[in-house]
């Protein structure tokens, strides 16, 4: 069994790749307005990402311009999804200013393409640094849940491992996870597909209220 | 510099990747009676500044691992259950200061008991590439 925590960078396993990043401060009232199913507007900014299909989307987001910050996803008051296009974030609230870092990461096999890509780097800023341990990709994949059965993705860890999942909650959309049936607050309608999961010791379990595209990345511990 | 085909790549310098300078572990007990309405709980870790954090939460009675929402002991599963009991988890960071909080909200109409259990808590360090 590999020991994770001891190698910083392993040509055995991919690692993930930043396609995208981007930061700045809006104005939250500036946002265009959608509405929840119950009625509540929710804030939506969308940023460009460059390339020609949907990204898996992380961020971090600031209320007080920087002092506190949070991670964007599932129960949070912010929470992003993807486009072939766009990265958006969505926002539970109005006023204020709304503070983001956030970057996109490529989806190994999203459609089978595997088009060229033009690089990131630019300058001369160091993008790997072995003194830092790199999150390894030991298993990747797309799948269709079944939306009534939980679907599980085994791996050999022997311990819970840490993981990404991402999913269509609309046509055309790749979502961060987000659930809670009636107290959902990102259904914008019950048409929207739901998305709940886990890692167990030997598996990573995917459930979703209909049947519906999942993606997904399991990582080595660290 | 060249485009490339990502995925023919193990790693490459032309994108960054997700590198942790550290990873960080603690124990977060949950217990007691959620009334009804909502019970917050909640475990600090201290983290350098400016760093984007990953946390991933475990509890011990299924050994399960997941980014935002664990299961309170018996409850169904609330994430898509309908019934509207959620169990959520919340990071914040403010300055060096990285607390985690265990939300659980109880729609039930009573109070509602909960196991006691004992969280691990990991939480990611990562330095964006901004």
């Amino acid at each position: 069994m590999v020991d994770f925590t001891k190698i910083a960078l392993s040509s055995s396993y991919n690692t993930d790749k930043i396609v995208f990043t981007a930061s700045g401060t809006v104005s939250i009232a500036s946002l265009p307005d959608e509405y929840n199913s119950f009625g509540t507007i929710i804030k939506r900014l969308t940023i460009a990402h460059g390339q020609t299909r949907p990204l898996f989307i992380d961020f971090r987001f600031s209320l007080d311009g920087g002092t506190t910050w949070k991670t964007g996803g599932s129960g949070e008051y912010a929470i992003g999804y993807s486009t072939s296009t766009n990265l958006n974030i969505l926002y539970f609230g109005s006023t204020g200013t709304f503070t983001y870092e956030v970057f996109g990461s490529w989806i190994d096999g999203y459609d089978g393409t595997n088009p060229y890509v033009e690089p990131v780097q630019t300058d001369a800023k160091t993008y790997f640094d072995s003194r830092l341990r790199y999150r390894k990709v030991i298993g990747h994949g797309h799948f269709i849940s079944s939306g009534s059965t939980p679907t599980s993705i085994s791996h050999t860890q022997g311990t819970p491992v840490p993981y990404s999942v991402y999913f269509t909650s609309r046509p055309n959309e790749v979502w961060q996870e987000h659930s809670g049936g009636v107290k959902n607050k990102w259904l914008f309608d019950f048409s929207m597909v739901e998305c709940f999961s886990y890692s167990t010791a030997s598996n990573v379990v995917v459930e979703t209220s209909v049947s519906t595209d999942v993606w997904y990345k399991v990582y080595g511990n660290g | 510099m060249a485009k490339i085909r990502i995925e023919d790549t193990i790693m490459s310098s032309a994108f960054p990747g997700f590198g942790f300078s550290s990873i960080l572990s603690g124990t977060l007990v949950v217990s007691g009676t959620v009334p009804n309405g909502n019970r917050t709980y909640d475990y600090d870790f201290t983290v350098p500044n400016n760093v984007f954090v990953i946390a991933y939460y475990t509890n011990n009675d299924t050994s399960s691992f997941s980014k935002g929402r664990y299961r309170v002991g018996n409850m169904p599963n609330a994430a898509i259950d309908g019934v509207g009991n959620n169990t959520f988890i919340y990071g914040t960071q403010t300055g060096t200061n990285y607390r985690v909080e265990v939300e659980i909200d109880n729609f039930s109409g009573g109070p509602l008991t909960v196991p006691t259990q004992n969280l691990l808590l990991e939480v990611y360090l990562f330095q964006p590439p901004f």
